[in-house]
């Protein structure tokens, strides 16, 4: 399974590497930019994620943008369920109105920080991700 | 003279008397006779004759004293002489007795004596009527006079009556009358201003004497008609107030008769004027104090009152102001003779003024008062006015004006706006902050429970204890960073309620199930009761209902001992006949879901009921230490209650009393969008 951490914070990155890297192969990219780009070289290799991680609040693109666009670009690729990526959004409290509000469709789900490996888990097997 | 003649003739001698019958009988006059002056004396009082001949030389009673007799008694009989020859001295003697002429005997001309008889008839007839008319005069005089002393009796009633003090003056200046009701007014009577022409002088006020001896003398010397106001001392030592009024007096001949006028007594109207000028005097005080800038129009739209701040913010003096109209008043607001607020107040048709409106800011009305706020008036360029204007009455309730007053608010406004800019500023650094707290918290937290968790090989006993404190204490710091924000949010206004439609009972099961782990774990028994009456759904917030009763819950096991119980129930509360009416008053009049969280712990001491609610209080502040929490549960949880519209309070019996907290919030939210939306999920 391969997974990328999108995450500004470089000890929320080490914690999310630290987390996941026992369930995948883990990627990182620091900043919304990163994570787009990310996503792109993953398909060119044929290889695409199986989950991607995108922390709201990051340079450059903010998580919300990211996910818009991989939908978007999931839809001209014209991917089947099974095949898009599992999106898990990482917000803090006061985020939750926005992911409540205006991309609650696109995600698959969201876990609050600060994260813990059990809900994490919880949430990563509840979404469906093997 | 009605009938014939009649003739009387006295002699003597018959034959003259039989002479003078037969041709006094050609004549057609009655002729009687007499022989002497007794008789014929006699004859002429019972018979009066119109014309008595009598002889002088007689028996009984001579001629000259039938003269005498009849003079008396009928002066205006004609009576004629008959005297001898050579007795000429006798006939003037008898004339200046009063005999009317005198004819010589032998009366030998008849014409000539007939001559002298229609002569004297004439001249009796003529003395008759002369009487008659005197005598008419003589009435005429008498009822004339009569007429003029009722009336003098009239004017004499008039004058000395007279309320006023009546006077005329003679040339010189001296009391030709006064009318006694001097007395009255002055205490002197009018015979002391007769006889001393100094007294009114000496009474006059020393300050207004000079006023009243210029008037006097440009009556006296210039006939000038005039009026002043002086005063006096009256008898008693008190001070009377004097209207006089005077005016030249001539007769028929344009010569100068001197002055007829008269003094009023005016103490009362002065006493009054002044209480109203001391009146008028303290209000323009009052006026003039007003720290707002105010001004008063009368109905026509003029200036009738400028005070003293407005002259400060606008540099125009009152007195260039008062008594303009044509709203002359805004040209110092806006640089142009324009209608205004007062103008609104004064005449409400609207239309006139609304083109004029748009300046204005905020604009209500509270009780007739029209009130607004402009920020661009020409005056005060970036200054910011508040306006108020109202319209005024007379005493029959007729529109007499309007007020209006002007305050400058910018400094308020700025520090309102410097409050606001300072306060946006602080959240936005409390948001900040916030998540600049929480990104390494999150990695702490994070880091800690992957070791903890065993994530990254065995650890020893000792470790995981020690781990476990770490993770527990940065939880705690989590939960006060994020109670703080959430407290900053509600502060700073940025708490939004969402409301959608919600499920009471499983927002019941949900919330007990949250605490219900840690309730167990201290053996602490949890009950719930739902009023049956309850609606399936409620109007609310979900997730901050889910909050206040999450912090209620926990907060109820937190404080409870081992083996306690803590209890929720729900209860519906219809607007009238509240179970516990005396500590929710001021509620919104609709029905209310009355949350109840009861439990057996270590409760609160009454005085410290109402500050528990304030943030960073515990009921007893020795206690934080020993109970975890931030601090900021319950005031966080009585913000959200009253966002909400509801209220909270808290009931004890005391220390280890347990302890009950009710909520009341409306079932609908009040004022917000009814229709309702999908419940979402909720994570928290």
């Amino acid at each position: 399974m391969r997974i990328l951490i999108a995450e500004d914070d470089f000890y929320s990155r080490k914690l999310m590497l630290a987390y996941l890297s026992v369930a995948g192969e883990c990627d990182v990219a620091a900043n919304g930019q990163e994570a787009w780009d990310a996503y792109l070289d993953a398909h060119d290799e044929g290889k695409p994620y199986d989950l991607i991680c995108l922390d709201i609040m990051m340079p450059e693109m903010d998580g919300q943008e990211v996910l818009g666009k991989i939908r978007e670009d999931e839809d001209r690729r014209q991917l089947g369920r099974y095949a898009r990526a599992k999106i898990l959004m990482v917000t803090a409290l006061d985020e939750m109105k926005v992911i409540m509000s205006s991309f609650h469709s696109l995600c698959d789900g969201y876990v609050m920080k600060p994260l813990e490996k059990e809900s994490l888990f919880a949430k990563i097997r509840e979404i469906g991700v093997r | 003279m009605a009938g014939a003649t009649k003739v009387l003739v006295i002699d003597d001698e018959p034959l003259l008397r039989a002479t003078f019958k037969n041709f006094f009988e050609d004549y057609g006059y009655v002729v009687l006779e007499a022989s002497n002056g007794a008789e014929g004396v006699e004859l002429c009082l019972r018979e009066l004759p119109d014309l008595v001949f009598t002889d002088l030389r007689m028996p009984v009673l001579d001629g000259f004293g039938v003269i005498q007799q009849l003079k008396e008694t009928l002066p205006e009989t004609p009576l004629v002489v008959i005297s001898g020859q050579g007795t000429l001295t006798d006939a003037i003697a008898a004339v200046r007795l009063g005999a009317w002429d005198y004819v010589a005997k032998p009366v030998l001309n008849m014409d000539e004596l007939s001559i002298v008889v229609a002569r004297l008839l004439e001249r009796a007839r003529l003395l008759a009527e002369n009487r008659r008319y005197r005598e008419h005069l003589e009435q005429l005089v008498a009822e004339r006079t009569q007429q003029l002393a009722e009336v003098a009796t009239n004017y004499k009633i008039i004058a000395d009556h007279t309320y006023s003090w009546e006077f005329w003056l003679d040339p010189q200046g001296s009391f030709v009358y006064s009318s006694p009701s001097c007395e009255r007014i002055t205490g002197y009577g009018a015979g002391e201003f007769m006889a001393d022409p100094q007294l009114l002088l000496k009474i006059i006020y020393p300050e207004d004497l000079r006023l009243f001896t210029d008037h006097q003398h440009g009556s006296l010397t210039e006939h000038a008609a005039g009026r002043l106001e002086f005063r006096i001392t009256a008898k008693d030592g008190t001070t009377r107030w004097l209207h006089h009024n005077c005016r030249p007096v001539f007769d028929d001949n344009g010569t100068f008769l001197g002055t007829r006028g008269s003094n009023r007594d005016i103490t009362e109207l002065k006493t009054a004027e002044d209480a109203h000028r001391a009146s008028e005097q303290r209000l323009a005080a009052i006026f003039d104090f007003l720290p707002d800038a105010t001004w008063v129009i009368d109905a026509t739209g003029t200036v009738i009152a400028w005070n003293k701040a407005c002259k400060e913010l606008t540099g125009i003096p009152a007195d260039a102001m008062v008594g303009k109209g044509n709203y002359q008043y805004a040209v110092p607001f806006y640089g142009t003779q324009r209608p205004m607020l007062i103008d609104l107040a004064l005449n409400p048709a609207a239309h006139l003024v609304e083109p004029y409106l748009e300046g204005y800011l905020n604009f209500s009305i509270d009780s007739g008062s029209l009130m607004a706020e402009s920020s661009t008036p020409l005056l005060a360029k970036g200054r910011y006015l508040w306006w108020k204007s109202t319209r005024l009455y007379d005493r029959a309730g007729q529109v007499a004006g309007a007020i209006e007053s002007v305050r400058d608010v910018t400094e308020l406004r700025l520090a309102k706006e410097a409050a606001v800019t300072a306060n946006r500023a602080k959240s936005a650094f409390l948001a900040t902050m916030s998540h600049e707290l929480r990104t390494p918290l999150n990695a702490i937290i994070g880091f800690t429970d992957l070791i903890h968790s065993r994530g990254c090989g065995e650890i020893s006993a000792d470790q995981a204890e020690y781990l476990g404190y770490v993770l527990e204490s940065a939880r705690h710091l989590l939960a006060l960073i994020n109670d703080i924000l959430d407290l900053s949010k509600i502060e700073a206004g940025k708490m939004e309620i969402q409301p959608t439609v919600v499920n009471i009972r499983s927002l019941f099961k949900n919330s007990l199930l949250i605490v219900s782990e840690r309730a167990k774990k201290h053996s602490i028994t949890t009950t719930e009761e739902i009023d049956p009456h309850l609606p399936e759904t409620m109007y609310a917030d979900e997730i901050k209902i889910k909050q206040i009763l999450y912090n209620l819950l926990s907060n109820a096991v937190k404080f409870t001992p081992n083996g306690g119980f803590v209890s929720l129930a729900a209860h519906l509360v219809k607007p009238t006949g509240l179970s516990t009416g005396q500590t929710c008053h001021g509620l919104p009049d609709v029905d209310a879901l009355l949350l109840s969280v009861k439990d057996s712990g270590i409760g609160i001491k009454q005085s410290d009921l109402k500050r528990i609610f304030d943030p960073f209080e515990q009921g007893d502040n020795s206690t934080t230490r020993s109970h975890e929490g931030t601090g900021l549960g319950l005031s966080l949880t009585k913000m959200l209650v009253e966002l909400h519209g509801g209220k909270i309070w808290a009931e004890s019996n005391g220390i280890d009393q347990g302890s009950s907290f009710h909520v009341i919030v409306p079932l609908q939210m009040p004022s917000c969008d009814r229709q309702p939306k999908e419940p979402q999920p909720c994570e928290s």
